[in-house]
């Protein structure tokens, strides 16, 4: 607390360091609170203070750095040595940070962080940085299919992750099929990434939670970053509105295919094949600091996507088209009642929808033909978050929260010009209620007790499921350099996304829980120890961390149904009873990651690897036979470089290997005997029709899928003043053919008839990678 | 050429290929089996082998073959050949009496096996209550193995009774076309509203059939693998239109794939009602 005695005064005195190149940084800037005055460092980076006692804090927000936060309670004489980030060597920093590397032993196995300067050191698909491929290269986590940007963590399924934008959950994490991800790199601040250990506020989803912070507006300074891509535009904006009280920053992403879309003019309709996509994002934030402790900020991030197809056979317009758009607000409120207490409250909205479409239209007389499936999904929620800090020892985290949903998990709209159909599926109502209770307790030195308790109430008036979900973590460390880590966590997910579970494309539907289907839960155990070693300026780490989860009420497709035919097929009444078309089951994936670290000055190197395996049983399914989870990605290799090539110029190769995942591919496939239905037609086999016979669910592996990215990444200062960025890059080196996805096609013999082949489609030869980003 | 950009730019992100890679199928060939039995009808059995693109197709993969079927009197009915070189079997000598309720044995005795499947014929057999067929007049013209066909645009309104057994399954055809189907009918009507009729006919059979659960999982089957076409010179219908699930199984035959079901069909005549001239 700020009790200060103004009879005693002590002295801070200290020095600011690259933690790069060790070299002093003169002149930065340190804001001290609560006094909130700014003082810069001398020419050789050292400042001094004398103060009264008390508690106080240091702020350096010094561009190219990451900002730092430094809280103490000074009681005496105190030398501080402060190390900034710089981009090469850059790890997370949460908080109070005086050391030249964050030490694999200082967090629990089970979670990884990347902070924006790692981010931007990785390479990148096309020039395009994601946070999710990020993670995606560390151990335990995977992604569904190459260049996707999502995430498949210990087993589970991309749609039990928790993907949280500012706090916000987020049903829809994809630009343009997976190519990139709905978080813009240019606004991430942070983000964390929970395999297990999962503190008691997140929970929703079964596998895994990602928080991603984005930079808050900085309330002084105007500034910007504008960056180009092969495959998109962005830009983001800080503008202080009133000094040091009221900021907004906006940034924005755009394809450049949506460009050239608008800067093409109108093609005429009658005339060939013509492609049209697009997808953009934007996020705004208004920040307004009301007083020290008082701050709003006010929220909205919008993203859509959009693939057009037309085609003009004859007479006819074909028209495909798939759209989907997310929106959500939310306004936050922030109050610290003291240094041992907090609060935040969070005030939501959020929208998703969905649109996959077909017609066909007559251009002479205008009859046309529409098949349409529309999703819409809107919720509205209030979170309410408390810290309290009692004692060095102890800390206290509570909070609750209520959602809302209202889901129509699909419409069809079936429309010609002698009928006329509209099929809805039922619209639901649910209300989810949330409330948690954990603590830290400090029980002995770098001894740290994590218990906490999270109540969970979901349904409507037809159904209601009550959950308690304990959660305990441990994480001790021991000489400094050798650490433990333990949890046990259950987690539930109310809103289930199930995706095609067989061939082609893995289109995905939302459904909530229903009297039918009950929630998903998981029970996840982790128990891990890393060790950091340093010698003669040069740093190793080494991560293990074993895991084990339990997976229950997983929901899949029942034979013959997927996200497209089960509403489209299926009898018009059928798409109101789930139960028909969906089935719950059980899973289970255990496995061991490894993570090593090698640092030395000018060189870094990063592996990961995770040995594991995954499966479920469902009693509709498989004749109810155990069979392999489509995540049962059994190996999987991620080897990260990079290299300082000089003060400018740096060199970064990532390579990446996985084994194959199971998909379900025919056993047998037969001529059809009989083009028609009655017994006496069977006729000899024509060449033409065959049919296929499914003994085994995922009885097949696809190929391994390996490549190799590198990238050239230079530093300058453009047009004099700006700090600009320049990557330049390899995609997939070796111009491997990975599998993107399998499908049955024909191939015709000779005698003009076809025979059925398997085939795979890679989307990503060999490419090129270009970025430029320019801050100002 | 400014047409051309966004569709080569689109085209160069899915520069990417197909690649054909080494099938489960093209494994060691197991028998093939498809019969149908329905009373009233001759009883036919086709048996083949699962392809293999390594392996030459055969008319008749299975010489020595012998066929027989019998029902609960537990007399074995032999099935002899259609034609020397044909790979059906038919009971020629109708021997075999099929009956609604009944269980079916299917045997087939190869060089080194023997193939083993039954039926129970439907006895919840589902029947036409009534049937209308009604036209204004208005014609369209259709190919039909490969002649052009006059038809009149009509309305077809048909409704029916019964309640066949769950898991079972029924189908409406009207010249040797497949009209209709589903499993357990929540609506005991069926409407085309537009359904062609050539004009040169003035009353046409349709057939209400109910089919045994295998059958109508093998017709669940089949047509999801219609909708399977030839994607590989249109990657845009390969990702929205390719089937993502899973196919049911529908084999009940024993050292062997295919389908041994049942049908009972109820036919009746419908007289087009055409305006009056």
């Amino acid at each position: 607390m700020n009790a200060q005695n103004p009879e005693i005064r002590y002295k801070v005195h200290g020095q600011i360091l690259d933690s790069r190149t060790g070299k002093e940084l003169k002149r930065i800037p340190i804001t001290v609170f609560p006094f909130n005055k700014v003082v810069d460092t001398d020419n050789k980076g050292r400042f001094l203070f004398s103060m009264p006692p008390g508690d106080y804090k240091f702020r350096i927000d010094y561009a190219p750095f990451d900002k730092k936060e430094i809280a103490f309670n000074l009681k005496s004489d105190t030398v501080m040595v402060i190390e900034l980030r710089s981009p090469f060597t850059s790890q997370y920093l949460e908080g109070v940070e005086i050391t030249a590397f964050r030490k694999a032993t200082e967090i629990p196995t089970a979670i990884r962080q990347i902070d924006n300067l790692q981010l931007k050191a990785l390479p990148a698909l096309i020039g395009e940085r994601d946070i999710l491929k990020a993670f995606s290269l560390t151990a335990g986590v995977t992604a569904s299919s190459e260049g996707a940007a999502d995430m498949q963590v210990r087993g589970g399924l991309h749609g039990q992750n928790l993907y949280l934008l500012d706090g916000i959950p987020l049903y829809s994490t994809e630009h343009f099929f997976g190519l990139v991800s709905v978080y813009n790199p240019t606004i991430i601040k942070s983000a964390k990434l929970y395999k297990a250990d999962f503190p008691a506020e997140y929970g929703g989803k079964i596998s895994s939670v990602i928080n991603v912070q984005t930079q808050d507006a900085d309330l002084k300074k105007f500034k910007g970053e504008a960056e180009i891509s092969l495959l998109t535009s962005k830009i983001m904006l800080n503008i202080p509105v009133v000094n040091d009280k009221l900021a907004l920053s906006v940034a924005g992403r755009l394809s450049n295919y949506s460009l050239i879309n608008l800067i093409s003019p109108i093609i005429p309709q009658n005339i060939g094949t013509r492609f049209s996509f697009h997808f953009g994002d934007i996020n705004t934030s208004l920040n307004w600091k009301i007083s020290e402790k008082d701050k709003l900020k006010l929220s909205f991030f919008s993203n859509t996507d959009g693939i057009d197809v037309q085609n003009k056979m004859d007479n006819d317009l074909n028209k495909v088209w798939i759209k989907n758009k997310q929106q959500n607000g939310g306004l936050n409120w922030y109050k610290t009642f003291s240094e041992k207490a907090e609060n935040h409250v969070l005030v939501y909205a959020d929208n998703y929808g969905y649109d996959f479409g077909n017609s066909v239209q007559n251009v002479i007389t205008s009859k046309k033909q529409i098949i349409q499936i529309l999703t819409d999904i809107h919720s509205e929620g209030i979170v309410e978050k408390f810290r309290y800090i009692p004692s060095d020892k102890l800390n206290f985290n509570t909070g609750f929260s209520v959602k809302t949903f209202g889901f129509t998990p699909y419409q069809i709209n079936q429309n010609d010009s002698d009928l006329n159909t509209k099929k809805t599926s039922t619209q639901t109502q649910l209300t989810e209620g949330i409330a948690y209770l954990e603590g830290d307790y400090k029980f002995a030195r770098q001894q740290n007790l994590s218990l906490g308790l999270r109540f969970n109430s979901v349904g409507n008036q037809e159904k209601i499921y009550n959950n308690l979900e304990p959660r305990i973590g441990y994480h001790g460390i021991f000489k400094n350099d050798f650490s433990l880590s333990a949890s046990i966590g259950k987690m539930t997910q109310p809103i289930h996304r199930v995706a095609n579970s067989g061939l082609g494309f893995p289109f995905e539907m939302f459904f909530p829980t229903s009297t039918y289907l009950l929630p998903e839960s998981s029970w996840n155990f982790s128990l891990g120890c890393a060790k950091d070693f340093d010698w003669n300026k040069r740093n190793f780490s080494i991560k293990v961390d074993a895991w084990y989860k339990t997976m229950n009420n997983i929901v899949e497709f029942q034979d013959g149904y997927d996200a497209v035919f089960s509403t489209i097929i299926a009898p018009q009444n059928t798409i109101l009873d789930t139960k028909k078309y969906l089935t719950q089951g059980n899973g289970k994936a255990y496995g061991i990651d490894f993570s090593a670290n090698y640092n030395v000055k000018n060189w870094s190197l990063t592996a990961d690897y995770t040995l594991m395996k995954a499966e479920c049983q469902f009693d509709q399914l498989n004749n109810g036979r155990p069979f392999a989870a489509s995540t049962d990605i059994r190996n999987s290799i991620s080897l990260t470089s990079q290299l300082k090539l000089s003060e400018s110029w740096s060199f970064s190769a990532t390579w990446q290997f996985n084994s194959g995942k199971p998909i379900t591919v025919p056993t047998y496939i037969f001529a059809n005997p009989v083009s028609n239905l009655k017994p006496d037609q069977v006729s000899d086999y024509d060449g033409t029709l065959y049919q296929r016979v499914i003994t085994q669910r995922n009885n097949y592996r696809t190929k391994p899928f390996h490549k190799l990215d590198i990238s050239f990444t230079h530093n300058y200062k453009a047009f004099k003043h700006y700090n600009a960025t320049i990557s330049l890059g390899v995609y997939n080196v070796y111009n491997n053919a990975n599998p993107f996805m399998y499908y049955i096609d024909g191939v015709q013999n000779p005698n003009k008839t076809y025979k059925p082949v398997l085939k795979y489609m890679s989307l990503f030869p060999i490419l090129p990678s270009f970025n430029w980003s320019l801050k100002f | 050429m400014k047409r051309i950009i966004p569709f080569f730019l689109f085209i160069s992100s899915f520069y990417g290929c197909s690649h054909i890679v080494d099938a489960p199928w093209n494994n060691t060939p197991v028998p093939v089996v498809y019969s149908i039995i329905s009373p009233n009808e001759i009883t036919q059995v086709y048996l083949n082998k699962t392809y293999n693109s390594n392996l030459p197709i055969e008319k008749s993969p299975y010489p020595q073959a012998k066929v027989f079927i019998c029902g609960v009197d537990s007399n074995w009915v032999e099935l002899s050949r259609l034609q020397a070189d044909t790979c059906i079997f038919e009971d020629k000598q109708q021997l075999l009496k099929v009956e609604k309720g009944k269980t079916y044995y299917l045997k087939i005795e190869l060089d080194n096996s023997i193939i083993h499947a039954q039926t129970t014929v439907p006895s919840n057999q589902l029947t036409i209550k009534d049937v209308n067929c009604v036209t204004d007049g208005t014609t369209n013209n259709s190919l039909v193995n490969g002649q052009i066909v006059k038809n009149y645009v009509c309305r077809l309104d048909l409704s029916f009774e019964g309640t066949p057994k769950t898991d079972s399954g029924f189908f409406i055809s009207a010249f040797s076309q497949h009209l209709y189907g589903s499993t357990n009918p929540d609506q005991q009507n069926f409407l085309a509203p537009v359904f062609y009729c050539p004009t040169d006919t003035s009353s046409f059979e349709i057939s209400l059939t109910t089919i045994d659960p295998y059958f109508s999982k093998y017709l669940n089957a089949q047509s999801i693998n219609s909708l399977q076409s030839d994607y590989s010179a249109n990657m845009v219908s390969a990702i929205t239109q390719t089937f993502g699930g899973v196919l049911p199984p529908f084999s009940n035959i024993e050292n062997g794939v295919g389908l041994f079901g049942s049908s009972v069909t109820d036919n009746r005549r419908v007289k087009l009602i055409k305006p009056v001239e």
